[in-house]
């Protein structure tokens, strides 16, 4: 058993297993010998913090055990088949809001769980697969910074890429 | 999950206050007050109610800045629990984008691109995520992503591209795929037709292209009426035209200017063309029906060395790399080795008991293939004969070599594999490989991939790593005349008039690259131009087509 603390001092006991899909709480562990980490969690607001890691937790629980992906394997496996699907638990388990996904990718990110960031990443790219720049705009809410020059030089620069 | 210490409850209660934040109002009763007085809020001692909140003795917005985190959230449920229905809505909708992240932006950079690492659809990435906003059209354009693009559509990035750094100016990257997609697609879907050279007639059946040699500045065509036409490769011009043999010309080589190499960085036998030894101008070997061997100067024209001793017609010629050193094959069963240099015979290499048909070399080791059913391994330097490879049943037609394995094919329709190490072994043939079912006389190796036409118009290619057949094509209507491939395309022409672009990995048909001939003799490609040797309406005609892109399209700023 491992004792987590987050940087909002919320204590979490969990399985060393599910611990170590962590790359970062694995590392650490190992090189302090030590059953303690305390991954000094995202800075900012208040209840953020606890939050994502419960969910993070979740998802560590539910693929505890599967073989981690090393560094080579991972680039391999990008050459060889980068696809976009997500897996059943794992797409149900990543519907959730913006600010939640946000939280998720960033404390992904940040415990190096290399498949969770890929499920958050590609998550989101699927969002913006498909769309128009006006439904992206839309969906996230940006201002479009665009003068109707700029848009139609654009437009103009990037013809090559047609829809084959 | 493991047992969680009583405070993770909190962060429950957090969560579940999240929820109806995000999500929209619903006509369900809401709790408190509000189900009994629905569209006025609480005021119990009927004061007049306050028209502005700043004339408050305090500051509402202070307060609760000073409230703990726990507070906050009692605080928040209080308010929302005494707000009307329309109340509500309004602060849905001022919550909503609020919510929204533009994650793009929000996120670290290196994560912003892995995101759009995953928008896999170049249209998607170009036309609809570089058109959101500046930032976004920004992040579209990172070296990064591009290299990434490349790897995708299995692009090669050149080692200066492979690192993103200060030498490397911005936007490299996305030119460079953008380079090579536009070629593909002019592969795909239709090139540029830079020349077309209808030759006159001097006699009938005269005329046939039995042999081309290309390399990055040259094509190279020789006829069976004995002349040799030398074009240039950028732009099909017709160069001028070689004079001299005595009979049919029925093969050729073309060493490359200097030591220069680029598009062929070592000797290519598809295209029958190695990097020179430093001299000074490109040449042109040739062979034929009159026993010389000619070393022809490609800039003045000039026929510089006249090889003499082979007693029959020569069938095939190969220069060594880097090397001023040439190996000739003769149906006299021989062959010759030379100092193409100084213009001396060197050493003759005997053993075959047929006719030599077919030769490739690497390094200073020729491999020959002949009518007598062996293929010998060659030590050009001492001339020895290091290996024969017996297994064929009749005349070997089609040879390579490429340092690492010889294939072979023949009459007896067998493809056989073998190792040039171990050739005096019973075990030098790897495989056999059958599938064919006429004479294989077409035949190229890739480090992976071994491709082979045959005369029942059959493309194959087979696995190197498994030695099974990966495809099989039906190429042509009748015998594969020429055959040439990459990674990305095999490029076949055919007896029955057809030149034909298929894909090599999935043997998919992708088109014609010519419209239908009478026969279509030879083919080759050197970068993206591709070189077709054809009868049309009874006449030779010299086809150069280029597949690189518009250069007003490659210029477009970015």
């Amino acid at each position: 058993m491992v004792l987590l603390v987050t940087s909002d001092n919320k204590n979490f006991v969990v399985d060393r297993e599910v611990a170590d899909r962590s790359v970062f709480v694995k590392n650490t562990l190992e090189a302090r010998g030590l059953s303690i980490a305390t991954p000094p969690m995202l800075n900012g607001g208040c209840f953020e913090l606890t939050s994502p890691f419960l969910q993070v937790l979740e998802y560590c629980q539910h693929h505890r055990g599967e073989p981690l992906p090393t560094t080579d394997d991972a680039n391999a496996d990008e050459n060889r088949k980068r696809t976009t699907d997500i897996g059943e638990w794992d797409r149900k388990f990543i519907t959730v809001d913006h600010e939640m996904l946000f939280e998720i990718i960033l404390a992904a990110n940040y415990l190096d769980i290399k498949p969770l960031l890929d499920v958050g990443c590609k998550t989101i790219g699927n969002m913006v697969k498909g769309k128009s720049p006006e439904e992206v705009r839309k969906l996230f809410d940006i201002v479009n910074d665009f003068t109707p020059e700029e848009e139609a030089q654009i437009k103009k620069e990037n013809e090559w890429a047609e829809d084959p | 999950m493991a047992s969680l210490p009583p405070n993770a409850s909190i962060s429950s209660a957090s969560s579940t206050l999240y929820i109806p934040i995000a999500s929209p109002p619903t006509p369900t009763p809401s709790p408190g007050p509000l189900t009994h007085e629905d569209d006025h809020p609480v005021n119990p001692t009927h004061f007049p109610l306050v028209k502005n909140f700043q004339q408050f003795a305090y500051d509402p917005v202070h307060e609760f800045s000073l409230l703990s985190e726990q507070a906050r959230l009692e605080y928040l449920n209080k308010i929302i629990g005494n707000c009307t229905l329309r109340e509500l809505s309004h602060i849905s909708t001022l919550i909503n984008p609020l919510l929204k992240r533009d994650f793009l932006r929000e996120l670290p950079t290196e994560l912003a691109l892995h995101i759009l690492s995953y928008v896999d659809d170049l249209y998607g990435l170009v036309r609809n995520v570089a058109g959101v906003c500046k930032h976004w059209r920004r992040l579209c354009g990172d070296d990064w992503l591009w290299r990434r693009m490349c790897q995708r559509w299995e692009f090669a990035v050149p080692p200066h591209l492979q690192v993103s750094g200060d030498a490397v100016a911005p936007g490299t990257a996305k030119r460079h795929f953008k380079v090579l997609y536009l070629q593909r697609m002019k592969w795909l879907h239709g090139g540029t037709l830079l020349r077309n050279h209808r030759l006159p007639i001097a006699q009938p059946d005269g005329g046939v292209v039995t042999s081309l040699a290309m390399d990055e500045d040259w094509i190279v065509a020789g006829l069976s009426d004995s002349k040799i036409h030398i074009l240039s490769r950028r732009t099909g011009v017709l160069s001028r035209t070689l004079v001299g043999c005595k009979g049919g010309v029925w093969a050729l080589w073309l060493v490359g200017k200097g030591s220069r190499s680029s598009l062929l960085s070592r000797k290519d036998s598809a295209t029958s063309g190695s990097a020179g030894w430093g001299q000074e101008t490109p040449l042109v070997l040739s062979g034929g029906c009159d026993r010389v061997v000619r070393v022809w100067d490609v800039e003045s024209g000039k026929c510089l060395h006249s090889l003499e001793g082979h007693r029959a017609t020569i069938r095939c010629v190969s220069v060594l790399d880097h090397r001023p050193i040439a190996v000739s094959g003769c149906r006299d069963s021989t062959l010759r080795v030379w100092d193409i240099k100084s213009g001396q015979p060197l050493r003759v290499l005997e053993g075959h008991q047929s006719s030599v048909r077919c030769m490739d070399a690497h390094g200073s080791i020729v491999v020959s293939g002949s009518y007598d059913a062996t293929c010998r391994v060659w030590d050009v330097d001492t001339g020895l004969c290091l290996h024969v490879l017996r297994g064929h049943l009749n005349q070997i037609y089609c040879v390579s070599y490429d340092g690492v394995r010889i294939a072979s094919g023949g009459l007896d329709t067998h493809v056989r594999i073998w190792d040039p190490v171990s050739g005096f072994l019973h075990r030098a043939c790897l495989a056999l490989l059958q599938g064919h079912t006429a004479l294989v006389c077409q035949i190229q190796l890739s480090p992976t991939i071994l491709a082979t036409g045959g005369s029942d118009g059959r493309v194959m290619t087979f696995s190197l790593e498994t030695y099974t057949i990966l495809q099989r094509v039906a190429a042509h209507d009748s015998s594969v005349a020429t055959l040439q491939f990459d990674k990305d395309f095999l490029v076949t022409g055919g007896n029955d008039g057809r030149v034909r672009l298929f894909e090599t990995n999935s043997g998919r048909y992708v088109r014609d690259l010519t419209e239908p001939a009478e026969s279509i003799w030879k083919v080759g490609y050197v970068g993206n131009v591709c070189a077709i040797m054809c009868k049309r309406a009874g006449r030779t005609v010299m086809e150069i087509w280029s597949h690189d892109p518009p250069v007003v399209e490659l210029e477009m700023a970015w």
